[in-house]
């Protein structure tokens, strides 16, 4: 195990509490959180720990619902990403030549046209299904990922160990399998960044109104209460806009703090 | 070479941009007679005519494309479905907003993030820079449009103090008196939120590569020659810390062009953001592809301008 300082394993400890609450939802929430049977737009108190939205559906069971929507999409986008990402960084960095600075040009191309624009188009046209989303931004965040591990590849592949294996005509598998040992630390630092990322980028879609409008993400939550008029002429925001952002906030944040070295000089790549 | 490159990639983004809206299902351009269309339950029969006459979605592919270029070189990017429009005419009629939303907010976060980062990698370690730095760690995680909606909240809504949307008061031309004053105002908001999502990461980036220069050999061994601490400073470090800097602002730089178009929905800024949204709300093919062409070459053009900046500036990297 790495060694790690109080402020990682605090962020680890709360990033544990998070996932343990995305997982034990079904138990927790003491609604169901599409259940519109409650009287509509209530304060907190009583049955309804963070009150009641205009449809009057329990705000706490959306929270709840949050922590196993969000941070679910946002491991298996993830996942997905760096799996992707690296596998092409490998594949740039073992063939070089053309494939390399197709990949490369490739990435370029994903990185210049602006996401957002492509992702509406696909959204709309496409339909809202949470698998479509997750294939959308995994198609738009997998080069970022190729450009960083392609330079770690680089070097890696020039020690020793891989040009034994290269000059004895290791095939992509074997080179893959060596390489991994000098790779892994760095992919699972991106993988950890990546879900942040995705974090972020769902809740953004759901702010748009792209993805599934069933699943209560924590950006779903915060939509559905900035897109209720009178949000800010009472304090309803304390309870329906804020706390949702907060868990947001907080679980983004404890990603950060996880991977952020003050002492490393740069990011890799 | 770098423009040869960059000539490549906006041809590549124009086919793109071209296939992108008849790849995905459900388009108005198919207008293959069975499927229930969006466009001809809407549109009256003749305008409905008129757009298939000129978008021929009967044709094959290729010759669409040969089609859609032609009319792309003679400066017609065809007619919006929703406004009934020149495409090029309404989109000539926001861009500038975007513009100056995102170049300004380029402009000033460059300035504060630039010095900042740098001041935090020469002084030495302390609990002051540890502190800026987780600070500035913890804003860059918050989405740019959570900061927007928080921005809004707080200072439109519950102070007042700046308008929660537009660009400038409704039915006030550029002409009247006082319109300069709206005008700062209107965009004042807008333009920190971005400032601030962007100064984070060039913060962060420049710290770190000047931190990385500072502790080069030669650099230590200029040290220990007991060269004058300043002349160090600016001629050891920073200046050899400026070509990596340069080359790595520009994807930052991309992302606050995407985060420009988002902080305009949330605030209803008119600029192309909400342009595009309203364009793909309607489906309104040839305005987004017009909103995808120019964003796309405004990106090209930031990409192009930093990579012949750090060109110039870095002899060393000889790609």
């Amino acid at each position: 195990m790495i060694y790690m300082n109080n402020r990682k394993k605090i962020s680890l400890i709360l990033l544990l509490i998070m996932v343990a609450l995305g997982l034990a939802y079904s138990y927790l929430a003491p609604y169901n959180p599409d259940d519109f049977s409650s009287p509509p737009l209530l304060p907190p108190g009583g049955n309804h720990l963070l009150g009641t939205n205009n449809m009057g559906q329990d705000i706490f069971s959306a929270l709840l619902a949050g922590f196993r929507i969000t941070i679910g999409i946002a491991l298996i986008t993830s996942l997905l990403t760096t799996f992707i990402g690296t596998v092409m960084a490998v594949l740039s960095a073992f063939f070089r030549g053309l494939v390399d600075s197709f990949i490369m040009r490739l990435t370029e191309i994903f990185i210049i046209v602006p996401d957002i624009i492509v992702i509406m188009l696909f959204a709309t046209f496409a339909g809202p299904k949470v698998w479509d989303v997750i294939v959308v931004m995994t198609f738009f965040s997998w080069s970022r990922i190729t450009r960083i591990v392609r330079g770690k590849a680089m070097v890696i592949i020039s020690q020793d160990t891989l040009q034994y294996t290269l000059l004895l005509k290791g095939g992509l598998a074997n080179v893959g399998k060596k390489m991994w040992p000098h790779l892994y630390p760095a992919v699972v630092t991106i993988f950890i960044q990546q879900c942040g990322r995705a974090a972020v980028y769902e809740s953004t879609l759901s702010f748009l109104g792209i993805g599934d409008p069933t699943l209560k993400s924590w950006g779903r939550t915060i939509k559905a209460a900035m897109d209720y008029e009178g949000i800010f002429w009472s304090n309803a925001y304390l309870w329906w806009l804020l706390p949702p952002l907060l868990c947001l906030i907080a679980f983004v944040l404890a990603l950060a703090l996880l991977t952020f070295d003050f002492e490393e000089s740069g990011r890799p790549g | 070479m770098i423009l040869g490159r960059n000539c490549i990639l906006l041809v590549v983004l124009i086919i793109l941009g071209f296939l992108l809206p008849r790849l995905i299902p459900g388009s108005p351009l198919s207008f293959s007679g069975e499927e229930i269309n969006v466009l001809n339950l809407r549109l009256p029969e003749e305008t409905f005519n008129r757009f298939r006459d000129y978008y021929v979605p009967e044709q094959p592919l290729v010759r669409q494309f040969a089609i859609y270029m032609s009319h792309l070189f003679n400066g017609d990017w065809g007619y919006s479905f929703r406004y009934g429009l020149p495409v090029k005419k309404i989109i000539m009629s926001r861009v500038s907003l975007t513009l100056f939303l995102s170049l300004t907010s380029i402009a000033i976060s460059t300035i504060i993030a630039i010095p900042l980062g740098t001041f935090l990698a020469l002084r030495r370690r302390g609990r002051g820079e540890k502190g800026i730095l987780m600070l500035l760690l913890a804003v860059q995680t918050i989405p740019a449009f959570l900061l927007a909606i928080i921005c809004r909240l707080f200072f439109a809504y519950n102070l007042g103090w700046f308008p929660a949307f537009g660009a400038y008061p409704p039915g006030m031309t550029p002409t009247d008196a006082g319109f300069a004053g709206h005008f700062i105002l209107h965009a004042f908001l807008p333009v920190t939120v971005l400032v601030v999502s962007t100064v984070p990461p060039v913060a962060i980036l420049t710290r770190n590569v000047v931190h990385k220069i500072k502790r080069e050999p030669y650099v230590e061994a200029a040290y220990y020659f007991g060269i004058r601490e300043k002349t160090i400073q600016i001629y050891y470090i920073l200046l050899n810390s400026f070509p990596e800097i340069m080359g790595r602002l520009n994807i930052i730089f991309l992302y606050a062009i995407a985060g420009a178009l988002f902080v305009e929905i949330i605030f209803s800024y008119p600029g192309m953001g909400t342009l595009m949204k309203a364009a793909v709300e309607s489906r309104d093919y040839p305005l987004i592809q017009g909103i995808f062409l120019v964003t796309t070459i405004y990106s090209i053009a930031i990409n192009f301008v930093f990579e012949v900046f750090s060109d110039k500036i870095n002899p060393r990297l000889v790609t």
